[in-house]
């Protein structure tokens, strides 16, 4: 009997104790997907909760685009029968020219392309005014949505007239856009719309995007119109493949990196692995058939790029510094001669690459110091001086050929007036002189230009 | 009366027990009910399936109630905006960012680029705040560069204010020329207050955003912007100069002109003039032709060098139709005083020659001897060495023995940098014996620095 009643209040306590969880986690479920309500739908304010009567279009200006919210304003234009929006359109050409003009015609064609791209296309065609329709024309492609951007594309064709002074050009800005949306139409767009004037009228970010979207449908393309062999073709068709497929194209390169045409993929895939994966950027210059090949591969990555210090930028592996540095890590035979652009691109002070210069091993200090290029914008005096406190003579006097050799944008008569003021002794001004005129006197040595230039070819 | 069983607790004890236990295990079970509810679970079912009528949110349900809302951010590309508009203004500010914080994460290319920017041009014209939100949260910079020019195509004209206001704390603003079309676009519409905000908001080093105001504000209210202009010295940069009088000059021609006239002495107004000149040879000539002859002669000269330069450069990017043909720039040139274009017709006849040698010539051997002999000394002292047969043959027929010495003795010295590389490449050139001993006679001693 005492057993029983034990089994019992067992019973009894397990069915409160189960009771009590799952009452537990309904409630806390209810509780949760109720805050979670609360926060995706916006909770109700005083606007809501006495909520005005929508604008009605009836009462509605064109001019009111400017005055009213967005949300007012678009709720009015929505709503509105076609008949309303022209005559809207009407208005706005019929308004004095100025800028109340220009930022209500802005504003109602950034509207009315958004949800009814034909009506606004075909309003946009009957304006008489050229010069308010290129305003429509504008506002329209800065907020045309992107399946409606072929027609708006077409109709810009026809009707924009491109800037002549210092403007964008709202179809260029255009195109871009719909390119990474549907390169192959636009391809098919500036084929239709070439003027003649351009062997290739099809660009080559169009090819480069479509790569990225669809590589064999690009590559379809370019065998299919004989373009693979137009070298910017293949080089944009292979920047775009690097960022959809990387292994295949830098198979692609690296089997074909011999060849001249191939000179400049080389380069743009070693600057891609640069920023993206600096292992595979290694295994890549090493797979390089040769040294002409590592170094014109270093010219084609580092040359034309837009250096910025991490200050400016915010991108550390795009500072002068990060790149100089990671190319010293390589044998000499690969960047000699590369680091001139490096330093030249460089906005800190000249005394902070010298020093850069100076803990350079032994082995390649001279190396690196007979590429020393003064950064652009430093002054003749500033870039002076910094080489003029270089303790070690010899180490001084290359920077000070480089200094001579490759102030491109410093004036000659700044460098002289820079020495006749610098802190010197008239033996070491005489010395300073000298190398000046040695320089003078002394063209540059052959550099691998031309060698770059037979990239491959071995003869 | 039989003792209790030992060990037992007696009956009442026992129930206050039991009871004790009941309510324990009560209060246990009903906390760790709760506690086993995920509330990150219930937040993600809660955003994928919102409870909203049918009618006004279809789109929004198609987009949300898909597994991943992930995928449905990133397809965002095509969704038109009438769909869009409704899905964005019921999202919360946390969804709103958070969708921007999952672009960020999308593979870069075209699609990151497309989704990118369809979501912030919805989202400034929803929410312009949440969306300059979005922007200054960002740590993919290129894509924040992506997002920033979609705000800045898309934004309400009644916005620009904000949006400047958050160029002023974007960390890293120099990334992009947001700042700068930032007040282009919000110049157009009202450049008082952009002035205002320049003012206000001044910016360490060179102020691009005074070219883009300028612009605008130079052919909306020239007189207002040129005031403001000379209000402050630090704002009288030579592009704000050009800027200005490039806008001057689309509303009222003459005044840009009486304008510049008036300043031409003035360094920082050499590339306005320069400017000025190229517009008007491009669409009003006569207004081109007026404008050097009302010049001091040195600037003329150098406005003259300008739409040599203009003409004949290779530069790339400029608008169709914006260079024009040496056929069309040579004959206006010969039309003004000879020592106008006599330093500067040379780049435009060789340009000529290039392109079609034969009408070239023809036009130059039309004209009157003492202008023949100046443009083709002009081609002497200025032409490179791939055009030595023209320059030669050519020079030779120099009326002027004086003036043909000096011009083709240039054009000998121009070959290289040292006079002694210089006669070497004369015994280089694709000519005879005896015009290489002539030219070798006649070589200046120092180059011109063409």
């Amino acid at each position: 009997m005492v057993a029983r009643s034990g089994v019992f209040a067992a019973l009894v306590l397990g069915a409160v104790a189960a009771g009590s969880f799952f009452i537990g986690r309904k409630v806390e479920l209810t509780a949760a997907a109720a805050r979670t309500r609360s926060a995706v739908v916006p909770a109700p304010n005083s606007a809501t909760t006495a909520k005005p009567l929508p604008i009605s279009y009836a009462s509605l200006r064109a001019i009111d685009v400017t005055a009213f919210s967005f949300s007012d304003f678009y709720e009015a234009l929505r709503s509105a029968p076609n008949e309303a929006r022209e005559k809207w359109a009407a208005e706005l050409e019929q308004m004095p020219s100025g800028p109340r003009r220009t930022a209500a015609v802005l504003g109602f064609y950034k509207l009315l392309i958004q949800f009814d791209p034909a009506l606004a296309i075909s309003t946009i065609r009957e304006i008489q005014d050229k010069g308010v329709r290129n305003i429509a024309l504008e506002g329209a492609a800065n907020t045309v949505p992107g399946f409606a951007m072929e027609q708006l594309a077409a109709a810009m064709a026809e009707l924009y007239e491109e800037p002549t002074g210092h403007s964008r050009s709202y179809l260029s800005e255009l195109i871009e856009q719909w390119m990474d949306l549907d390169p192959a139409a636009v391809a098919r767009f500036e084929k239709e719309h070439s003027k003649g004037d351009r062997s290739h009228p099809v660009s080559t970010e169009v090819i480069s995007n479509w790569a990225q979207l669809d590589p064999k449908a690009a590559r379809e393309w370019l065998d299919k119109h004989d373009e693979w062999k137009t070298p910017e073709y293949q080089r944009a068709f292979i920047n775009g493949w690097y960022e959809t497929d990387r292994p295949a194209a830098v198979s692609y390169v690296l089997a074909h990196a011999s060849e001249t045409e191939m000179r400049d993929s080389v380069g743009n895939i070693l600057r891609g692995l640069y920023y993206d994966a600096k292992d595979e950027a290694r295994k890549f210059i090493e797979a390089l058939p040769d040294d002409r090949i590592r170094r014109a591969a270093f010219r084609v990555a580092f040359e034309n790029i837009i250096y910025d210090e991490v200050e400016d930028g915010g991108e550390p592996a795009f500072s002068p510094r990060a790149v100089a540095e990671w190319m010293v890590e390589f044998p000499p035979a690969y960047w000699k001669g590369r680091l001139q652009e490096v330093f030249k691109w460089s906005r800190k002070p000249p005394r902070e690459m010298i020093s850069w210069i100076q803990q350079q091993s032994p082995e390649i200090r001279d190396i690196v110091a007979a590429d020393y290029t003064p950064p652009w914008k430093a002054t003749a005096a500033d870039a002076l001086n910094a080489v003029l406190e270089v303790a070690d003579p010899r180490l001084r006097d290359q920077l000070l050929e480089g200094l001579f050799r490759r102030s491109y944008d410093t004036p000659l008569q700044d460098i002289r007036e820079a020495i006749a003021k610098a802190p010197l002794s008239g033996e070491q001004r005489a010395h300073v002189l000298q190398v000046l005129a040695d320089v003078e006197s002394r063209p540059a040595g052959d550099t691998d230009d031309d060698v770059i230039t037979d990239h491959g070819s071995e003869k | 009366m039989p003792a209790p069983p030992t060990g037992l607790i007696p009956t009442r004890a026992q129930t206050v027990i039991i009871g004790l236990a009941a309510t324990v295990l009560a209060l246990g079970g009903f906390e760790a009910g709760r506690r086993t509810v995920d509330a990150a679970a219930v937040a993600n079912i809660a955003v994928t399936k919102p409870s909203q009528p049918d009618s006004d949110f279809s789109h929004e349900k198609m987009l949300l109630e898909r597994e991943h809302q992930r995928i449905s951010v990133r397809k965002i590309a095509t969704v038109p905006f009438s769909e869009l508009y409704d899905v964005l203004k019921s999202a919360s500010r946390e969804q709103l960012l958070a969708w921007a914080r999952d672009l960020e994460q999308m593979p870069k290319g075209p699609r990151q680029r497309a989704a990118v920017n369809a979501y912030y041009k919805s989202l400034v014209q929803v929410d312009h705040r949440a969306a300059i939100a979005a922007v200054m949260q960002a740590e993919n910079l290129n894509m924040r560069e992506v997002a920033l020019d979609a705000l800045t195509k898309a934004a309400p004209e009644s916005i620009w204010g904000d949006l400047a206001q958050m160029t002023t704390e974007l960390p890293y603003p120099k990334r992009s020329n947001t700042r700068e079309d930032i007040i282009w676009n919000w110049s157009a519409v009202d450049p008082v207050a952009a002035a205002q905000f320049i003012t206000e908001h001044p910016i360490q080093g060179e102020d691009g955003r005074l070219f883009s105001l300028m612009c605008n504000w130079g052919e909306i209210n020239p007189e207002q912007a040129r005031d403001w202009l000379d209000s402050d010295p630090s704002r009288q940069t030579e592009d704000s100069f050009r800027a200005l009088v490039g806008g001057w000059a689309d509303k009222d021609q003459a005044a840009a002109i009486q304008y510049v006239l008036a300043n031409a002495p003035r360094p920082e107004f050499g590339k306005a003039i320069d400017e000025l000149a190229y517009r008007f040879f491009r669409s009003a000539k006569d207004e081109a032709t007026r404008l050097m002859l009302l010049l001091p002669p040195e600037q003329a000269k150098a406005a003259m060098q300008h739409v040599a330069h203009m003409s004949t450069a290779f530069i790339l990017g400029l608008p169709e139709g914006y260079q024009r043909p040496p056929e069309e720039v040579a004959p206006w040139m010969i039309t003004l005083p000879a020592g106008l274009w006599n330093d500067a017709i040379g780049n435009v006849t060789e340009g000529w020659l290039k392109r079609d040698a034969s009408s070239a010539t023809s036009w130059l051997n039309q004209l009157q001897p003492d202008l023949r002999d100046a443009a083709i000394a002009s081609l002497c002292r200025t032409a490179e060495s791939e055009s030595a047969d023209h320059v030669v043959t050519l020079g030779e027929t120099i009326v002027d023995r004086r003036l043909r010495d000096q011009a083709m003795g240039q054009f000998a010295r121009n070959l290289r940098e040292r006079r002694e590389d210089s006669i070497e490449a004369v015994d280089a050139l694709p000519i005879s014996e005896e015009q290489k001993a002539y030219l070798r006679k006649v070589m200046v001693e120092k180059r011109n620095g063409r």
